[in-house]
């Protein structure tokens, strides 16, 4: 197979090819003070305005967004896994999920029917390098939601019931996750990944952590960490600035200031491939490697993206034409510390790691085809657009932007970046950082093929 | 006393496939008919028939440039009528794609060239094909699936290699114990019709009958103009894309009504209760109970009042969320109604912990005599259900892909007018409507009572399981 025929097939544009690329960004207004008619329009979608202001020191980046009747408003509490110790783990969640138990203003199930009449769908998600607590409304319910939001965060009841409540839920979502070897698989790999690094604490507690985190523990962090310096606000939807600014003046903006500042990560290096095997009885195998990845402002960056999605491409791709998996590819991991991570699933590892070892191989390659990389880039905006459809998808995706890489871009920007990106790059990127991977096998053990997987 | 069942996963591998390969959702999850005018542009859902029997679905609704166009044709595992016909559609689904050629390139090459996405999914009552792409490539893109479907080559020697791919599907699928669960409980739900609900098929007859020959038998039979529909949703204009497809989709010809002598499998009624355990590799105990609901075919207005009754249920500040979860006898307890053409079925599932499952058992089983009464729920609990219904398709139409998915899963399974009526016909079930289809198709009605826990548990404290299920077991 040639190299161009070989590229011809991984230009196939499906699901399995990892390719979030950059920031759904458009045009901004800086400050608070920026005036109506110096709002610039979003170059490729003329009904989306973006805006970044602060509020009571708190950042917001506001979308606003004429095409659809739901506001998704995300609240960025900074820090993640950097928040927490192996003993707390997990007591920011359980803060804000005991919260829907009762409030100052809301006590006891006023607060839930609140958000019943409402329609309204609360978020908690924690994160390796924050948590989001948030909502989705539709915009007529937007300040009746706000309402219930802001009081579960600044003033939660936090009675015995409510936070053993919350804490046994928690507590037996733990226990059943590993009934899914996907998650086994995945949660393992992360911890081998990340042994040492501050993301090897799970943001999201231990049956451990969650069982001795006290109400004081919880009225403590609530005092001292739910503070405006720890903040982003993401608001995406048809609401306006005033009503956005009004609201936060309100409630959230008099919370005190902090004096947290963020950054990003360490990085996270490993010096040798390793292989980490668990037996389980399945009908098949899962394999997953990490691999460490350039700091959001190098230049590697970009590169190391169309890296990490061309090896999925090519795996996917390679192990389904030969019969060896309807499961496989690479993920770019983007977080503060960012890497990727391949993965197959197979009742065949050795030929499939053959295969993925291959493919390294490839992008190894200094003379892969130019025209593998533009019609890539353009194969990407698609991805780009689908994974960024709904309001809240694109709320994440201002964030992680600003968050990551320090500044709002327009989509031309990153689109140009793209293609400005060589073969010559991709491959030093492919040889920079798809090396030392970490594996981690979960199935038959007998048949796990480790010389394989301590190749790269 | 009898003994309780015990069914082993390994034997389900061997004799069944996962029920559903289509991510299953709530159904319609789509909003109506109406949709709020942007500055920019009306964005409304119309449709067009074509001369050719095709009906083209538009829904012009995005938040960015791109579009998703979805063929989809009513097939799928309901038109399984003999085991050698056992996971057909799911195949042929499969080799469409290996059966493509269009002037000599394959269907990735083509895909790439508009920068689209593709897939494809086979459900009970449905099978559809996809892409998302870029709106400026929709009219390329809308070519490309009249391609796609209007003329397969039916080569032998892509089959056997793609059958070693759908194995490889069906065990990714098989290694979750919830999923091998919930085939054995509907196996019991559905008896000897579970074939028609079953769209993976059993693995062994796939792997040893699908041929190409039955393939295109069935190709032939299903895939006409006249039994699919075109969607097209996102950063389009509606009469483009009828003009679209009406050029594109102009050649592929009518032919007969699949469905003119069609008789479909009887789904024989429940004829009393089924209790049984089944052993997994699982934490906890999870109870999987299931009935036979409503049909679009034959009780329109009840397929409402049954999402309402689910979205009542579901509600946090609901007696059933009270009573249950915030009492700390379960975890988690979620009802659910899937819509269908031929017998919607009806879920409640409940996890709870081994030690105390029986204290959760005989809540539960009050929790059903409850639901019967006049008191069971309130106005004010029906009208937050309205509304969590109304905010579930707003959320779920700002996303173009599954705004497709619910338009042509609808199509199939009720018709177009149902998806387009839906929100209008919801607004108007009153709480009589509700309990009406309680009365009818819940309270003491045959049901399967299905307990997964892992097997050393069911070893170990046989006596506290076998007390558990006898409750279960009507008198």
């Amino acid at each position: 197979m040639t190299g161009l025929s070989r590229a011809a097939r991984i230009l196939a544009g499906t699901f399995a090819i990892s390719s979030v690329i950059c920031a759904p960004l458009s045009a901004l207004a800086l400050g608070n003070d920026a005036p109506a008619a110096d709002l610039a329009l979003e170059a490729d979608q003329p009904d989306t305005l973006t805006y970044l202001y602060e509020v009571e020191g708190i950042q917001v980046i506001h979308r606003r967004m004429l095409t659809n009747d739901v506001v998704a408003v995300n609240l960025y509490l900074l820090g993640g896994a950097r928040q927490v110790t192996e003993r707390t783990a997990g007591i920011e969640p359980v803060l804000l999920r005991a919260s829907e138990r009762g409030t100052r203003n809301y006590p006891g199930t006023a607060t839930l029917e609140a958000q019943a009449r409402t329609g309204s769908r609360m978020v908690v998600s924690a994160g390796l390098d924050w948590t989001i607590f948030g909502f989705r409304s539709l915009v007529e319910e937007f300040d009746s939601t706000w309402a219930v939001f802001a009081d579960r965060l600044m003033y939660p009841t936090l009675d015995s019931a409510a936070v053993e409540m919350t804490r046994e839920r928690m507590v037996n979502s733990a226990r059943s996750a590993p009934d899914d070897p996907e998650f086994v698989v995945w949660s393992l790999a992360e911890s081998v990944a990340y042994s040492g690094h501050p993301y090897a604490v799970p943001v999201s507690g231990t049956e451990q952590s969650l069982a001795v985190i006290t109400i004081e523990d919880l009225r403590a962090y609530l005092n001292e960490q739910i503070v405006t310096s720890r903040m982003l606000l993401v608001v995406v939807g048809n609401v306006s600035r005033e009503r956005v600014e009004a609201v936060m003046r309100g409630t959230i903006g008099q919370l005190p200031r902090g004096n947290y500042v963020w950054e990003l990560p360490p990085t996270w290096k490993a010096d040798r491939p390793s292989v980490e095997v668990r037996q389980r009885d399945l009908p098949t195998n899962y394999i997953v490697g990490y691999f460490s990845g350039p700091d959001a402002s190098s230049d590697d960056y970009p590169a190391f993206r169309i890296a990490t999605a061309l090896l999925g491409g090519v795996t996917f791709s390679d192990l389904r034409n030969e019969g060896l998996s309807y499961s496989a590819g690479a993920r770019f991991i983007e977080s503060g510390a960012a890497g990727g991570a391949v993965y197959v699933l197979t009742t065949e590892p050795t030929e499939s790691m053959e295969i993925v070892n291959e493919a390294i191989d490839w992008l190894n390659d200094p003379f892969i085809p130019w025209e593998v990389w533009t019609d890539y880039a353009e194969g990407w905006i698609i991805s780009y657009y689908f994974e960024n459809e709904t309001n809240a998808e694109q709320a994440d995706f201002l964030a992680r932007a600003y968050l990551y890489q320090g500044e709002l871009r327009t989509p031309k920007e990153c689109v140009d970046e793209l293609r400005g990106v060589s073969p010559t790059e991709v491959g030093r990127a492919a040889r920079h950082y798809l090396k030392n991977i970490q594996y981690v096998y979960l199935g038959d053990i007998t048949a796990a093929p480790r010389d394989l997987m301590t190749k790269h | 006393m009898i003994a309780p069942r015990i069914v082993s996963p390994v034997a389900i591998l061997m004799l069944a496939a996962p029920i559903d390969l289509f991510p299953q959702q709530e159904m319609p999850v789509g909003q109506g008919d109406r949709v709020r005018v942007s500055a920019q542009r009306a964005s409304m859902a119309r449709d067009t028939l074509l001369e050719n029997g095709l009906q083209v679905i538009v829904a012009p609704a995005s938040s960015v440039p791109i579009a998703t166009i979805e063929i989809v044709v009513r097939s799928g595992a309901f038109t399984q009528l003999d085991e050698f016909d056992e996971g057909l559609p799911h195949v042929l689904e499969h080799m469409l794609f290996e059966y493509f050629e269009w002037r000599g390139r394959s269907w990735s090459y083509h895909t790439s060239r508009l920068d689209a996405m593709s897939n494809a999914a086979t459900s009970q009552e449905w099978v559809s094909y996809y892409l998302v792409l870029p709106s400026e490539n929709v009219d390329d893109g809308i070519k490309l699936l009249s391609e796609l479907v209007r003329s397969p080559d039916f080569k032998p020697e892509p089959l056997q290699a793609e059958k070693l791919v759908i194995r490889g599907e069906l065990e990714r699928r098989a290694s979750d114990p919830r999923a091998l669960a919930d085939i054995v409980t509907n196996m019991a739900l559905w008896g000897p019709a579970f074939r028609q609900k079953n769209p993976g098929g059993n693995i062994l007859m796939v792997i040893g009958y699908a041929s190409t020959d039955r393939l295109k038998r069935h190709y032939e039979r299903y895939y006409v103009s006249n039994n699919a529909a075109l969607i097209v949703t996102g950063d389009v204009d509606a009469a483009d894309v009828f003009e679209s497809a009406e050029k594109h989709f102009r050649r592929w010809k009518r032919g007969d009504d699949p469905f003119a002598d069609f008789e479909a499998a009887p789904i024989p009624p429940l004829a009393g209760d089924s209790v049984f355990v089944v052993d997994a590799d699982a934490s906890g105990v999870t109870f999987m109970i299931r009935w036979h609901g409503p049909s679009t075919s034959e009780d329109r207005d009840a397929t409402y009042a049954a999402d309402l009754f689910s979205a009542l249920v579901n509600q946090p500040t609901s007696g059933t969320q009270r009573r249950l979860v915030d009492t700390g006898l379960f975890t988690s307890v979620s009802f659910r109604y899937i819509t269908r053409h031929y017998v919607g079925p009806i879920q409640l599932e409940a996890r709870t912990t081994f030690d105390k499952l029986g204290e959760a058992s005989a809540a539960l089983l009050q929790e059903l005599d409850l639901m019967g009464r006049e008191d069971y729920f309130s106005e004010a609990d029906l009208e937050a259900a309205k509304m969590r219904l109304r905010v579930t398709r707003a959320l779920s139409r700002q996303s173009t892909f599954l705004l497709a998915h619910d338009i042509a899963a609808t199509w199939s399974v009720a018709g177009f007018p149902y998806f387009r009526e839906y929100l209008d016909a919801l607004s108007v079930q009153t709480a009589d409507d509700v309990r009406e289809y309680v009365a009818q198709y819940i309270r003491g009605r045959p049901k399967v009572v299905s307990l997964l826990m892992p097997s050393e548990l069911r070893r170990s404290k046989a006596g506290a399981v076998l007390s558990c299920l006898d409750s279960w077991r009507a008198p």
